[in-house]
């Protein structure tokens, strides 16, 4: 960088202002840049200099002032657009920093540096369409780097121009044979070096080229040019090192290109004859346990016994294509293969079925492995198999009765010697086979939802060998799947005792905890395995990025409606996402200089999905729950200051009022403008600036200032109910806040969009009115609301845009069959009222509407218990509930809750409510003392 | 002595060391195994106790097995074990267990540390048959009766059984 318009004494002392800064001497850095600005104090480019050395001393808002008085100065400075774009990216605002940038090269069009950082950006902010114009330029400007041609080739792969990047990687790979000379000159010149780093540099590069030719036929891959990429492999395969890629990648393509219509069977067999098969028989040498092997395995076998399911997606999924013979097959070649035994297990049917589970079953046992269970999960989903199971667990456990008979205590105390006389002992069974036979059996009976035979079992398990941890955890899963968590909770607690080094079981106790809102004794166990205490531990568990915690946490922290709190920690989980995001942005040139590009691009395509994981979009519905209640907490407060205001304002006062109003309306046209997820990083900002150095936790713990900063919640939640969407649209629950956010907007397309959604979920459900189809009753009930709605403000249909008025209105007929609310209710009534799900939402709904006595049957009905079979326990559990709020006297609460603890006896919920209370109380403090 | 053959039946086990984190094992342990509750101070002396008087035995992953000793000054003034408990959960007993675990204390006199020990012993109630013969296959003699020695439990007499060592060996009888 070269200032301008300088006298030369200042333009040395300016370069120096980098030189400091670079070397991080920010003190010298800044003295250099007040010495040149007291003679010339407008000059713009040291001003951005001086505010990007503010910035590194972490006074961001001076820093923002000083580089945009720089740029008023002097619009025309690469300098200054180019600090500017830095200030943005130290702050990860991607999108302004790549304007800045953008901005920069207008002046400077052919800055390398600046070019770099902007391609940069713009594959962080997946704005390709950019990258590949800024890789274009760098190729073109700089040809001779290897890494804008890789760079260019990695930007047109990811815009999807597929033939341009192959025809650049093949100009690339053209060029590598050419610079074959300059490669041994340079190795001569590493020669005087030492040899082993000339060594090491050569197998380097060599690995580099191996991973770019491995790229190159990825995309021929992508672009469906299976036998492209076969060839292409074929010609480079002396030069690539990473050999099981090769042959994995071999195997792909060969079944890839069997199975495609693009060549004839005869013409595939005239070149490939039976290597798909050699090729997959190789992996399997080398792997028999590898279950993508095995598919292929699989694939092959059924396409050639004309047996292949050509169904799209799914033709390539292991489950539609796998046989009993090809695993039979298989298992002869390698029988220690576990993964094949496993598989064998789904595909195997009647006594076939009942042999092979035993085999599988009996390894397990006799090693006593505790995973069986979890292992055989997918063979739960047929009764056939479930009952056969069920028989062969039987059966160990006769058997190792049989074998090593117990003599217990009681029977030496009654004077019978337990010597050697009585017990026959078989060298092959072990005495922990009755115990694992048991403890397997426990599980298999809570899979079926047998509280009572999976409690038998773990019992007798416990009494058998009361030191076994595993039996105990057993038994809290046993309760909590009854929906007894109390219970559970006590029982992994009896599970931590026995190990409390054992983080997991710790862990398993700390849900349980926050499930049943224990809050202070969560964070007590939490504080056994954190080093920190107080505030500083919530700040180092927060460093650690405990995603489970700090969300089960926030749900507790919600349903005690402490909002702030449960902001706060949303809002952790949610930055810790943010984070993996940003974690990304060094791999941009890592991965171009390593020449790691297929691995560059799974990670590209894994961020891409990454709000799609479970933990995020839990999250996500946290928040939207948390913005709703929090608007209309918002909303009933500002109803009483209106009252206020109206009733004994002064006049002056009310324009003070206007004014604060149209603040606040700016605050929110700026965060309408702050790209998604970044106003809690606005925020943020502010606080580090005042105090630094400590962390996110421990600047507003509580979540208060996060609390009140928040200016429009339904704007929020819109965003959280976006990605939602995305990712888990027709996910019932989240069609459910959609339709709520959309209500307390009054936005009347997105209700009826999110109604719509409801239909088509339930439509695809293909069991609309089985009974227990909570998710019909749903939808059925939210019509309701929404054609009550539709009535209520039938003005809005008639303030909708014209161009889509006629559609709106003619959806809006068809959901309510052109009737009224009161006449739909009827219907429904008559139709369903059988059903107590759909009495329970209908009566949730009236009740918040308050219409409750508008129709008095609903409610009435309510008390009664006929019902035809068992509801499931949360629609009971929504029943008990519902009477609770309704204002039911206590007795007839307490009398349905008796009526359904004699259908779950387990059940928190139905427990008494005072018992269970004083119990927790007193469970708790015990806890707390030790 | 032990056969052989009762050899190749013993299960294998691992042995382990007591500390605060697995004390609740013990403690499930022994509340299976005995017909006496033992109190807070009994664990508190077995914690503190040093290297090889307590010794847990492990069968794959769980606990099926334990001793605990104590070293005391006998009336005689002399170094004496004392073994305050040796027990094996019911399914796993006649699998050598026991045996490993008393192999296990009568090695102690062999270590720097116990050189000095002149006897191992232990009290039996007088009705548990097997235990008697236990101590007696491995070399213990069968002392003093001591009347009304529990206060819980029926038959309430013992037997004192013990072994006499004098510089880390057994003596010859």
């Amino acid at each position: 960088m070269v200032a301008s318009s300088l006298p030369s004494k200042e333009q040395s002392t300016f370069k120096n202002i980098l030189k400091y800064y670079e070397t991080k001497q920010y003190k010298k850095a800044l003295k250099c840049a007040e010495s040149i600005l007291k003679k010339f104090p407008n000059h713009g480019e040291t001003l951005a200099l001086k505010g990007l050395v503010i910035a590194a001393l972490n006074r961001k808002e001076e820093a923002y002032e000083l580089v945009r008085r720089g740029l008023k100065n002097d619009l025309k400075s690469h300098i200054c657009w180019h600090v500017y774009g830095l200030l943005y990216r130290g702050d990860q605002d991607y999108k302004e920093a790549a304007k800045a940038y953008l901005q920069a090269l207008k002046f400077d069009p052919e800055n390398i540096q600046i070019l770099r950082d902007l391609a940069l950006l713009q594959v962080q902010t997946r704005d390709y369409d950019g990258l590949m114009l800024t890789r274009r330029k760098l190729v073109t400007i700089k040809p001779g780097i290897r890494n804008h041609w890789l760079g260019f080739a990695v930007a047109c792969h990811l815009k999807g121009e597929m033939d341009i990047a192959i025809k650049i990687l093949e100009s690339y790979e053209g060029t590598l044979g050419k610079n074959s000379d300059s490669l041994d000159a340079s190795s001569d010149k590493r020669k005087e070096g030492s040899n082993q780093e000339a060594k090491i540099a050569q197998m380097e590069e060599a690995y580099e080229t191996s991973e770019t030719l491995l790229y190159h036929a990825m995309i021929l891959q992508e672009m469906g040019a299976w036998k492209a990429s076969l060839d292409y492999l074929e010609k480079n395969k002396g030069r690539i090192i990473d050999l099981l890629s090769y042959l994995e990648f071999r195997a792909n393509l060969l079944v890839q290109l069997l199975l495609s219509k693009s060549i004839s069977t005869e013409e595939f067999e005239h070149l490939y004859s039976g290597e798909p098969e050699t090729a997959i028989l190789q992996l399997l040498d080398l792997n028999p346990n590898n279950l993508e092997y095995i598919r292929l395995y699989m694939v092959v076998y059924s396409f050639r016994s004309d047996k292949f399911l050509n169904n799209g997606v799914s033709s390539f999924c292991l489950e539609s294509n796998i046989s009993l013979e090809a695993c039979n097959e298989l298992q002869q070649r390698y029988p220690h293969s576990s993964s094949l035994e496993r598989l064998t297990l789904e595909v195997a049917i009647g006594e076939e079925f009942l042999r092979r589970v035993k085999e599988y079953f009996s390894r397990f046992l006799y090693q006593g492995v505790p995973s069986l269970m979890t292992d055989c999960k997918s063979l739960y989903r047929n009764d056939t198999k479930v009952n056969m199971i069920e028989q062969v667990l039987n059966e160990f456990y006769h058997e190792g009765l049989n074998n090593c008979k117990l003599t217990d205590r009681n029977a030496s105390k009654n004077g019978e010697s337990y010597d050697t006389q009585v017990i026959s002992k078989s060298k092959d069974l072990t005495p922990d086979a009755v115990l694992w036979s048991l403890y397997f059996l426990a599980q298999h009976f809570d899979m079926k939802a047998d509280t009572e035979q999976a409690l038998v079992c773990v019992n007798k398990a416990i009494e058998h060998t009361p030191t076994l941890i595993e039996a105990y955890s057993v038994k809290s899963k046993i309760f909590k799947h009854a929906g007894g968590i109390f219970q559970s909770l006590q029982f992994a607690n009896e599970a931590r005792k026995l190990d409390l080094a054992d983080r997991y079981l710790n862990c398993q106790c700390i849900q349980l905890a926050l499930r049943l809102d224990m809050i202070p004794l969560a964070e007590a166990w939490m504080s056994l395995f954190t080093k920190e205490e107080g505030v500083k531990e919530s700040q180092n568990i927060y460093d650690l990025q405990v995603i489970w915690y700090e969300l089960e946490s926030a749900e507790s922290h919600f349903r005690l409606k402490e909002f702030s709190k449960a902001l706060k920690l949303f809002k952790a989980v949610e930055r810790h996402f943010q984070d993996i995001i940003e974690d990304q942005f060094d791999f941009h040139s890592y991965c171009l200089r390593k020449a790691t590009l297929r691995a560059y691009i799974r990670v590209l395509r894994l961020e891409d999905k990454l709000f799609g994981q479970k933990y995020y979009l839990r999250n996500a519905k946290g928040l939207v729950r948390l913005y709703l209640e929090i608007f209309e907490l918002q909303k009933q407060k500002s109803n009483n200051e209106e009252h206020l205001s109206l009733s004994d304002l002064s006049l002056s006062e009310e324009k003070k009022g206007q004014k604060s109003k149209k603040i606040h309306k700016d605050d929110n046209d700026k965060s309408k403008n702050s790209p998604a997820g970044k106003e809690g990083n606005a925020h943020g900002v502010k606080s580090t600036s005042s105090s630094t150095g400590s962390g996110w936790m421990e600047i507003d713990p509580n979540g208060e200032t996060l609390y009140e900063s928040i200016r429009d919640p339904l704007y929020e939640a819109n965003k959280y109910i976006s990605i939602l969407e995305r990712y888990v649209g027709d996910e019932m629950a989240v069609q459910t806040l959609a339709f709520e956010l959309a209500l307390k907007e009054e936005k009347l397309v997105l209700i009826l969009k999110a109604v719509v959604h409801m239909e088509r979920i339930v439509l695809n459900m293909n069991k609309v009115s089985s009974p227990s189809n909570d998710d019909f009753y749903i939808f059925v009930v939210k019509k309701l609301h929404f054609a009550y709605f539709l009535e209520e403000r039938c003005s809005y249909l008639e303030q909708l845009p014209i161009s889509i008025i006629s559609f709106v209105k003619d959806e809006c007929h068809r959901l309510c069959e052109g009737s009224t609310f009161e006449k739909l209710l009827m219907y429904y009534w008559d139709m369903y009222q059988e059903s107590l799900a759909f009495r329970v939402h209908l009566a949730e709904l009236l009740k918040h509407l308050d219409m409750q006595e508008r129709y008095p049957f609903v409610i009435e009905n309510l008390v009664s218990k006929k019902q035809g079979h068992v509801e499931r326990r949360e629609i009971c559990e929504r029943h008990v509930a519902l009477l609770e709020t309704l204002g039911y006297p206590k007795h007839v609460v307490d009398e349905l809750r008796s009526f359904y603890r004699n259908i779950y006896p387990y059940a928190d919920c139905f427990q008494p409510v005072e018992e269970l209370q004083s119990a927790k109380k007193m469970f708790m403090e015990q806890q707390l003392k030790k | 002595m032990l056969s052989s053959e009762s050899h190749s039946s013993w299960l294998p086990i691992r042995f382990g060391n007591l500390h605060e984190k697995n004390l609740e094992q013990l403690k499930r342990l022994n509340l299976s195994v005995f017909p006496i509750k033992y109190g807070e101070r009994f664990y508190e002396e077995v914690l503190q106790a040093p290297p090889g008087l307590v010794k847990l035995a492990y069968y794959h992953d769980f606990l099926i097995g334990a001793y605990c000793c104590r070293k005391e000054i006998g009336s005689d003034k002399q170094p004496k074990i004392y073994i305050l408990t040796i027990g094996v959960l019911a399914p796993y007993r006649e699998r050598g267990v026991g045996s490993q675990l008393l192999q296990q204390i009568l090695q102690l006199p062999k270590t720097e540390r116990f050189k000095d020990i002149t006897e191992i012993y232990a009290h039996v109630q007088t009705s548990n048959e097997a235990a008697l013969g236990f101590y007696q296959k491995h070399g213990f003699q069968i002392g003093e009766k001591k009347t009304n020695y529990y206060r819980d439990i029926d038959p309430p007499d013992c037997y004192v059984v013990y072994k006499k060592y004098t510089n880390g060996i057994q003596k010859d009888l």
